[in-house]
């Protein structure tokens, strides 16, 4: 019998929906694919007709809410924000729709998104990086920085983007409001860095 | 008069006195910062030197490395500010190096733009300012606390004054408290160095219930209570938008101090002022046995109808019932020239067991500030708060009091010298002249 697409959707569907409670749940590192095909009523093969592992399944996840977010980021803007403004929103916005996803998305990002390769070693991972950093390149061509893809802009953007969400992830403060101002702090610096409107502090310069 | 006397005597005429201009002082990263850092670093290393006539090099540069580390911790807005107004309560530990360099920062917390405003929105009311509001203004038309103001409308048309926090400040407090008390370890040989221990918890108690809206907001309300039927206007509350983070009140129309005398008022809408003002201090000090802090310009709206607006409820400190009744015979005894009811209230508030313990150059120096305190008090009939000498008397015995770095002292007595100075300031700037001594003894008879 031949599985319709839209069958073949709504058991993606359901997949992701009970990969979404059980992490929820029980936590990422706890939950099995095992758990998450019983969990929808599908054999543990066929899991695997969908997503080639648990880390791809939470990395879908992951993706998909960045994408609400981009979408939330979109709603919310004015257009009048200037520069810091307009990337502080972005991520606030697709923090607050990550928000489920905190205290598992180190794990899933570290397989997902690796930050050791130039290209992810997950498709889903590298889309959604793509999808993230081709929003940063429209903020930033906004603001009249046109910057390719693969500048060192974009690379240092990137490693302050992956230090807030490494400290989002572990933020024990109230709300998460640690991770806010590191994410305008980070920001400012950044901007200030590619307005060429950067002084290295002394205390980082070594004289010994 | 030294150089430094002039400075503070200058900033008193143009500004405010040095203390509260800490509330503001920020950095982080800044040249300016480190170079505060070493001075406080060097003056606590030439406290240490002085009295144990040994050095610790070691603990020097390690002293002097953290302070700088503390000094680049720049998304952690809180720590430099909250440090600084620490160190300007603990004139004991605030060497006159760190006076001047602190003073010339001037530094303004740069103001949070509107997104991360509507994160903070988001996070504390579930809504968009511009969702909950009938109009919100993205630019704040005032420091505050920790924080900023911004002007805003409700549905049923009212104006209103938002005050939000920068996010994480209470927290870094906590943390930057606890950095500071290893800090000042490498005073752990200076005399009555457990007696500092005891100056910053209290502060840290103080400013942490600063950070705490919802703390300001119920003591506002204390106020409007008491000061229901005078010409002090407390603003109302708006508890359903009101949070820990967040504190809605009714928007009072009127001119600060500055922009007041820059209309070159005369002397008796000067001296009415004035009187509001102390009538705000005297009448929350005595009503509800709480020091205010926090009286500088800002916290005060001169409205055109004469009535004086009270706003800024965040810095306060209660005394306890046993305090309260120290502080009240203390001053009776000041009032009465009782020698001996005052040697007992020194005696009590340099924690010690009997007057002979007293230290002499202290009691010396705490006499002379006292007479300063009360002078006002004294003098029958109007006190001319506009005479420099009296103001520079002041800010020579703070100085004299910084010098000698005496920590064996209530800790109440950081915020009710803070209190005192801000007010002379305050009346300094007015260059007013009333009644001050029936204003204080009516209040004192009233409420003791």
């Amino acid at each position: 019998m031949r599985i319709t697409q839209e069958a073949k959707e709504k058991t993606r569907k359901s997949i992701l929906e009970a990969a979404e409670i059980l992490f929820a749940k029980q936590g990422f590192e706890k939950t099995t694919t095992r758990d998450i095909s019983a969990s929808c009523g599908i054999a543990k093969g066929t899991l695997f007709n969908y997503f080639k592992s648990k880390e791809t399944l939470a990395m879908t996840l992951v993706a998909q809410a960045m994408e609400s977010g981009r979408k939330m980021f979109e709603r919310r803007r004015t257009g009048k924000e200037i520069l810091v403004e307009e990337l502080f929103l972005f991520i606030a916005s697709e923090l607050r729709a990550l928000k489920t996803f905190r205290t598992y998305i180190g794990p899933v990002l570290a397989s997902g998104m690796s930050i050791f390769s130039k290209e992810s070693i997950c498709p889903e991972g590298e889309e959604a990086r793509r999808n993230h950093l081709k929003t940063i390149g429209k903020i930033l061509a906004n603001h009249g920085f046109e910057i390719e893809y693969n500048s060192i802009v974009i690379t240092l953007y990137w490693s302050l983007y992956l230090g807030i969400l490494a400290h989002w992830s572990k933020d024990k403060t109230p709300k998460q409001s640690e991770t806010l101002a590191l994410i305008d702090y980070s920001m400012h610096t950044f901007a200030n860095t590619i307005s060429s409107n950067t002084v290295v502090p002394e205390a980082f310069i070594c004289n010994e | 008069m030294n150089s430094l006397t002039e400075s503070i005597l200058s900033r008193v005429q143009t500004r405010k006195i040095p203390s509260s201009s800490f509330v503001r002082t920020w950095t982080l990263g800044s040249s300016h910062a480190k170079i505060a850092a070493r001075y406080f670093s060097y003056a606590i290393q030439k406290h240490f030197v002085e009295d144990e006539k040994k050095k610790d090099l070691y603990s020097h540069f390690q002293l002097q490395s953290a302070l700088q580390l503390l000094g680049t911790m720049g998304y952690l807005r809180g720590a430099i500010m909250k440090i600084g107004q620490l160190i300007a309560n603990l004139p004991q530990i605030m060497p006159g190096e760190l006076i001047e360099i602190f003073e010339s920062l001037q530094f303004e917390a740069p103001p949070m733009h509107y997104s991360l405003i509507r994160e903070v929105f988001l996070d504390e009311l579930g809504r968009d300012p511009e969702e909950i509001f009938a109009s919100f203004e993205k630019n704040a038309f005032a420091a505050a606390s920790l924080g900023q103001v911004h002007r805003a409308k409700l549905h049923n048309g009212k104006e209103v004054a938002v005050k939000v926090q920068y996010p994480n400040i209470a927290e870094t407090i906590e943390a930057d408290i606890k950095i500071l008390s290893v800090l000042l370890q490498t005073m752990r040989f200076k005399k009555d160095f457990q007696y500092l221990g005891a100056h910053v918890q209290d502060a840290k108690s103080v400013f942490l219930n600063e950070v705490d809206y919802l703390s300001e907001a119920a003591f506002m309300e204390k106020n409007r209570k008491i000061f229901t039927d005078s010409k002090i206007v407390v603003p109302r509350l708006y508890p359903e938008f009101t949070t820990t983070r967040v504190l809605t009140m009714e928007y009072l129309p009127g001119k600060h101090l500055q922009s007041f005398l820059a209309t070159n008022p005369p002397l008796s809408r000067r001296n009415h002022f004035a009187e509001l003002i102390s009538y705000s201090f005297v009448h929350s000090w005595f009503s509800l046995r709480t020091v205010y802090a926090d009286l500088h310009p800002g916290n005060f709206v001169l409205m055109q109808d004469g009535r004086l607006g009270f706003i800024d409820f965040g810095c306060y400190r209660q005394f306890d019932v046993e305090r309260w009744k120290l502080q009240v015979d203390g001053e009776l005894a000041m009032f009465q020239d009782d020698r001996d009811a005052l040697k007992f209230y020194l005696t009590r508030l340099a924690m010690r067991e009997t007057s002979a313990d007293l230290d002499p150059e202290w009691v010396d120096l705490f006499m002379r500030q006292l007479r300063w305190v009360i002078a006002p008090v004294l003098k029958t009939g109007p006190f001319d708060f506009s005479r420099t000498e009296y103001v520079k008397q002041g800010a020579d015995l703070l100085m004299e009091s910084v010098r000698q770095g005496h920590v064996r002292i209530d800790p109440f007595y950081n915020w009710s010298n803070r209190a005192l100075l801000g007010h002379r300031s305050l009346m300094y700037r007015l260059r007013c002249k009333f009644d001050y001594s029936s204003l204080y003894l009516t209040e004192m008879k009233q409420f003791t």
